[in-house]
């Protein structure tokens, strides 16, 4: 489509064509009308905007115009934001006035256009004043600052006040729930907590009481015998002293050495006259290792309802031991064993021949790894110490136990030994099987008692020696006692090893794999008696241990083997929530 | 020396900044709490504190500024302790976090605390540098003096090109066409030159259409073909003198437009300063409401 723009401008009220020649003859079928400079049709007038109207032209010679800014058009006196156009139309664009002129071709469109301009118009150059306010910031501000507000308080805070919502604001995603207002993770063990903030935040603007923990963790233990005056000391201690939750990196116990050393710096003056020495370094300032065993108290007492004095049980009594005191330091077991005779690189004697023993042969880690098992006689011992006390009759061993059932083998040996050895029971002859009212007796009275007399002597000759000489007298201690008859005679100390040498600390062997046996419990090879002590110093872990802040070594704070919740002594709930009547 | 905000009483905030910045990163090394170092530490509560009273204050210099007849302090010496402190609170900020970070209220507050200073950081910069490159922009001309050159070296075009009804034209349709762009801000930020000629259209064969008017290259090519092909020694005057009029409407053009656009980015991070230190004001009262309403 043709258009042809004859422009005339009224001037002073009278109009005129600007020039005879402003014909301009334009190929387009979108005819831009507008003040910008990228318009085909131009207009300077007053009203008109940047990029005001659009006419289009269809294939078949129709006209449209359409308003593409909000003023609109006005198509002959009517204001209109689109028309079709005929010949003869007057379009006012701003204070322009177009007349669309009959043309005698259907393909162009002539359009006069009258533009007011006054006779001082400057052209007019966009923004040639001071630069524009642009856009205003309040509007911004205001929505930024109201929007952060009610999305990240007003919201989650509505889901306090409104349960009803607080469900749905938090399982739903994107929703902003108060979930948004946590500093920082929970330890994986509270997960399950997940973004129920309420579980343990239950005052508003008040710290976490002790009470929303003991809701789960009922069975937590006291630092002391709550019976004892010492829980008034730790009446205000909360378990957020210690346990505190949306701290990086999450952990459930916060390891400052100065939560024990509060205390443990001077527990003089927290309790005066107590035993438990200060400690607040491992490296620099912790006592020497006091280690506990278990010393028979050498007094017998005899069980109620059996006056039989070998049925006794031994009573045992935990006693701390001090490496400073050298005298002292020496367990009790009642165990006669040299370890450096066992470890000879030499070789011990075994039933299959010399045999080279390490300590792995008896010192067996537990399933854990954590702790051996304990040492016994029929696992550890009885592979190379056979308890025969004839040493050509392999039929003639005594059980490890108690003397009354070795001697009662021992007789029954001998009986043995008297029959065969009479001919009653020779071959030939025959065992003649008694009936009842029908007794045939084997030997006559003299002859039971010459038997016994001889079977008695025998057993007791054989355990005397076994008990003063070898098998028994090999490993255990055994004491005469003075007036005894009989078995009476000696009595076999009971035999307790030390199983947990340091009940207040954990130690893990399995931690230690990388190190060898003799590197920490270095005596054991030249150890001759069993009541030396093996287990290494303070000494020895400062080695590798340092203090909570050592650089250079394995920094080992309280916590690595100090629990702070002791097993056995009372709930910390009871203490708190509903406390035991104190023992003064 | 010229007094700026940067040297304002010697340096009095900037050492004031200084001190606070380096007693507070001296304060966090020290300190040893019994927790990693995080908000709620007594550390924590007070550079919480002080950081928080810091943007309270930073924020009282947007009224400060607008009211011209206060005498509390001049507006050089909050522009200077604006500036200083400003910086020396995100430090302190950052310490006070104890550098955690999460998806979260407290984090979003520190985001934009970043987007405040850096924002506030691009305003110095601006400050210290575009008022001088606008004077070198403009030749020591102020704008209105520009303008009146441009509309001087027009109405000298409009006078000299009644030649031809061609040249009449072509100038006035480039005259009209001259655009220096919109007024609001992202237009004066691209200072693009969106002028357009309208060429041709005197005869059937030749219908008119629009060019960019790029610099005015439009023109000036128009005119030099039509000086090439002029057979008279007057006309190829005329024509050269047009010429050298749309060399020169173009630079004075040029200038104008760089001048607009540094005037703008003058401004412009204002836009992104003053609207988020709003929303950060937002952020700071609910990190601190939420802190303690789940304690």
């Amino acid at each position: 489509m043709r258009f042809c723009l004859l422009r005339k401008a009224s001037v002073g009220g009278t109009s005129k064509p600007t020039s005879a020649a402003r014909g301009l003859l334009l190929h387009t079928r979108r005819l831009t009308i507008g003040s910008g400079p990228s318009q085909h049709l131009q207009l300077a007038a007053a009203g008109v905007d940047d990029r005001h109207a659009v006419l289009t032209a269809s294939a078949l010679g129709g006209l449209r115009v359409t308003s593409v800014s909000g003023r609109g058009v006005g198509v002959n006196g009517r204001r209109e934001s689109r028309a079709r156009l005929k010949p003869g139309d007057v379009l006012q664009i701003g204070a322009a006035k177009l007349t669309i002129r009959p043309s005698r071709s259907r393909r162009a469109v002539i359009l006069e256009v009258y533009e007011p301009v006054s006779e001082d118009s400057e052209p007019d150059y966009g923004h040639t004043e001071q630069p524009a306010p642009g856009p205003r910031m309040s509007p911004w501000s205001w929505a930024l600052s109201l929007g952060f507000a009610a999305l990240f308080l007003l919201l989650p805070l509505s889901g306090l006040v409104m349960p009803g919502i607080q469900d749905p604001l938090r399982e739903t995603p994107l929703l902003p729930s108060d979930a948004l207002w946590s500093p920082g993770p929970l330890h994986t063990a509270h997960q399950s907590i997940g973004n129920r903030c309420d579980a343990c935040h239950l005052k508003a603007f008040e710290p976490v009481r002790d009470k929303e923990c003991f809701a789960c963790h009922a069975s937590v233990q006291h630092h002391v015998n709550i019976k004892t005056a010492d829980v008034s000391l730790f009446q205000d201690t909360q378990c957020t002293a210690c346990h505190m939750e949306h701290k990086q990196p999450a952990a459930l116990v916060q390891r400052d050495p100065r939560v024990c050393t509060d205390c443990h710096a001077d527990l003089g003056r927290m309790k005066s006259g107590t035993t438990v020495r200060n400690a607040t370094d491992f490296g620099t300032s912790h006592p020497e290792f006091r280690l506990t065993v278990l010393a028979s108290t050498n007094v017998y007492q005899t069980s109620p309802g059996n006056v039989d004095a070998s049925e006794t049980t031994p009573s045992w009594q935990a006693v701390r031991l001090d490496r400073d005191d050298p005298a002292n330091f020496v367990e009790h077991s009642h165990l006669r064993f040299s370890h450096a005779q066992h470890l000879d690189p030499k070789g011990v004697k075994s039933p299959t021949g010399e045999r080279i023993l390490g300590c792995q042969d008896c010192h067996r880690p537990n399933s854990s790894g954590r702790d051996m098992l304990p040492i016994r006689m029929e696992t550890n011992c009885s592979g190379c110490h056979s308890l025969l006390f004839d040493e050509h009759d392999p039929t003639s061993g005594v059980p490890h136990g108690k003397l009354e059932a070795v001697y009662k083998t021992l007789r029954e040996h001998f009986s043995h030994e008297y029959l065969e050895q009479s001919g009653s029971m020779s071959p030939g002859v025959g065992r003649q099987a008694r009936r009842p009212g029908n007794e045939q007796r084997a030997m006559s009275e003299a002859e039971q008692r010459r038997a016994r007399d001889w079977v008695d002597t025998q057993s007791l000759k054989i355990a005397r020696e076994l008990l003063e000489k070898r098998v028994c007298a090999n490993c255990h201690e055994v004491t005469r006692v003075p007036g005894g008859i009989g078995l009476e005679q000696w009595r076999v100390e009971p035999v307790q090893l030390t199983a947990n040498w340091m009940p207040r600390a954990r130690f893990d062997h399995a931690a230690h794999i990388s190190e060898t046996c003799v590197s920490c419990h270095a005596r054991a090879p030249e150890s001759k008696h069993a009541t030396d002590i093996l287990i290494p110093g303070i000494a020895r872990c400062r080695e590798c241990h340092g203090g909570s802040e050592s650089p250079a070594k394995v920094a080992s704070d309280c916590l690595m083997c100090h629990p702070f919740h002791v097993p056995n002594r009372g709930l910390w709930l009871r203490t708190t929530a509903n406390p035991a009547p104190v023992e003064r | 020396m010229h007094q700026s905000f940067v040297n304002y009483r010697n340096y009095r905030y900037g050492t004031i900044a200084t001190i606070a910045t380096v007693a507070t990163i001296a304060a966090y090394m020290l300190d040893k709490p019994r927790v990693p170092a995080n908000g709620g530490t007594w550390l924590g509560y007070t550079l919480g504190t002080v950081a928080g009273l810091l943007v309270i204050f930073l924020s009282l210099f947007g009224i400060r500024k607008r009211s011209f007849r206060s005498r509390v302090g001049t507006a050089i010496g909050w522009l200077s302790a604006h500036v200083y402190l400003g910086i020396a609170a995100l430090v302190i900020a950052t310490l006070h976090s104890g550098m955690h970070f999460g998806a979260n209220v407290h984090t979003a507050a520190y985001v934009l605390m970043w987007v405040v200073t850096v924002s506030g950081c691009w305003g110095v910069y601006v400050y210290i540098r575009y008022p001088g490159l606008m004077t070198r922009q403009r030749g020591n001309l102020r704008r209105k003096e520009l303008l009146q050159q441009i509309s001087e070296l027009d109405q000298r075009s409009l006078g000299l090109a009644n030649i031809t009804t061609r040249v009449e034209a072509l100038i006035g349709d480039s005259v009209r066409r001259t655009d220096l762009g919109d007024p609001h801000l992202r237009a004066q930020l691209r200072a693009r030159d969106r002028s357009y000629l309208m060429i041709g259209g005197e005869s059937a064969s030749q219908p008119a259409h629009l060019v960019p008017n790029f610099g005015n290259h439009a023109l000036i090519e128009q005119l030099a073909e039509m000086r090439l092909n002029a057979t008279d020694e007057e006309t190829r005057a005329t024509l050269q003198n047009l010429l050298e009029c749309a060399g020169a409407k173009a630079a004075l053009l040029q200038r104008l437009r760089r001048e607009t656009k540094l005037a703008a980015m003058l401004r412009v991070w204002l836009f992104i300063h003053v609207p988020v230190c709003c929303a950060l004001l937002a952020a700071l009262f609910t990190h601190v409401i939420t802190v303690f309403l789940y304690w």
